[in-house]
């Protein structure tokens, strides 16, 4: 029960089960994991357009105030706004044609969601410590004095 | 060569066992595993900082009533990081669905709580405007 192995068009009876057996199990394969991945396809569009309207939002006041620092946060928050939201069209047309490969393309994109997710962490960190350090050195240094 | 051969049939088989006995997943499931495999590192990253950061806010006893959804969300990506590198490499369709079925929670809880706190936003804007047009 293998494709490895495909049935000759002129077999007998027991090797075209068989064969038909393994098709049928491929389709209840990817029945099962397009219905497990888009069950919440709702809510995952729900956080994507919440996460795109958030992040434009915060550009443009960042924008209007230069803030240069607010720019890169809204810039990496918003690119990652924008890979959720391709997944979760991507989720969407996966649940309408059943196909596998939109399946694995929101799965991709997804992962770039968290990767982007964590980066924009780390960013902020490094401006946090970066604003942090010499803020407190002035500090420390004017309470010497 | 025959050693091979028993390993590449011995996997095929535990593929069979993995999904019930009489399925054979013939690398489906792997194959749906690896788009997003390749991410594996960030999505287990991502739960463990939500985790952290959760658990230090929690510190102060105020923010412990939120906190624990943020320690919740965390918990669920590292479950679901874990169930897709045991699909990855076992090519079980039970741990891809379990995998699935936690980022589907992740998101279902994610947006309840981006929901709540829209409403509350929206419903302190709207006391906020009141109280500041009432007294100036």
């Amino acid at each position: 029960m293998s494709f490895d192995n495909p049935a000759p068009e002129n077999n007998n009876s027991g090797t075209n089960q068989e064969s038909t057996t393994s098709t049928g199990d491929t389709t209840i394969i990817t029945e099962r994991i397009i219905n497990s991945f888009t069950q919440n396809r709702g809510w995952v569009s729900f956080v994507a357009i919440l996460g795109l309207i958030v992040a434009i939002l915060s550009l443009i006041q960042a924008l209007f105030q230069s803030d240069v620092i607010g720019i890169i946060v809204g810039i990496v928050a918003l690119v990652s706004a924008i890979f959720l939201f391709t997944a979760s069209r991507s989720m969407q047309r996966a649940y309408t044609s059943r196909s596998l490969d939109e399946t694995k393309v929101s799965l991709s994109n997804l992962g770039k969601y968290f990767m982007l997710n964590i980066l924009l962490l780390l960013v902020s960190f490094a401006l946090i410590l970066f604003l942090l350090i010499p803020a407190a050195l002035i500090a420390f240094i004017h309470t010497a004095q | 060569m025959n050693t091979a051969q028993n390993e590449s049939h011995s996997d095929s088989t535990q593929q069979d066992a993995t999904f019930g006995g009489t399925f054979n997943n013939n690398g489906i499931v792997q194959d749906v595993a690896s788009a997003i495999y390749k991410y594996n590192t960030w999505v287990m990253l991502a739960g463990y900082t939500s985790l952290i950061i959760s658990i230090l806010l929690s510190l102060t006893i105020v923010a412990l009533v939120v906190t624990w959804v943020g320690i919740w969300l965390g918990i669920l990506l590292i479950r679901s990081a874990k169930s897709i590198k045991t699909a990855y490499t076992t090519g079980s369709i039970y741990d891809l669905e379990h995998a699935f079925s936690q980022l589907n929670l992740y998101f279902k809880i994610s947006g309840i709580v981006s929901l709540i706190l829209l409403i509350l936003g929206l419903f302190a804007s709207i006391i906020g405007g009141a109280f500041y047009l009432s007294t100036h």
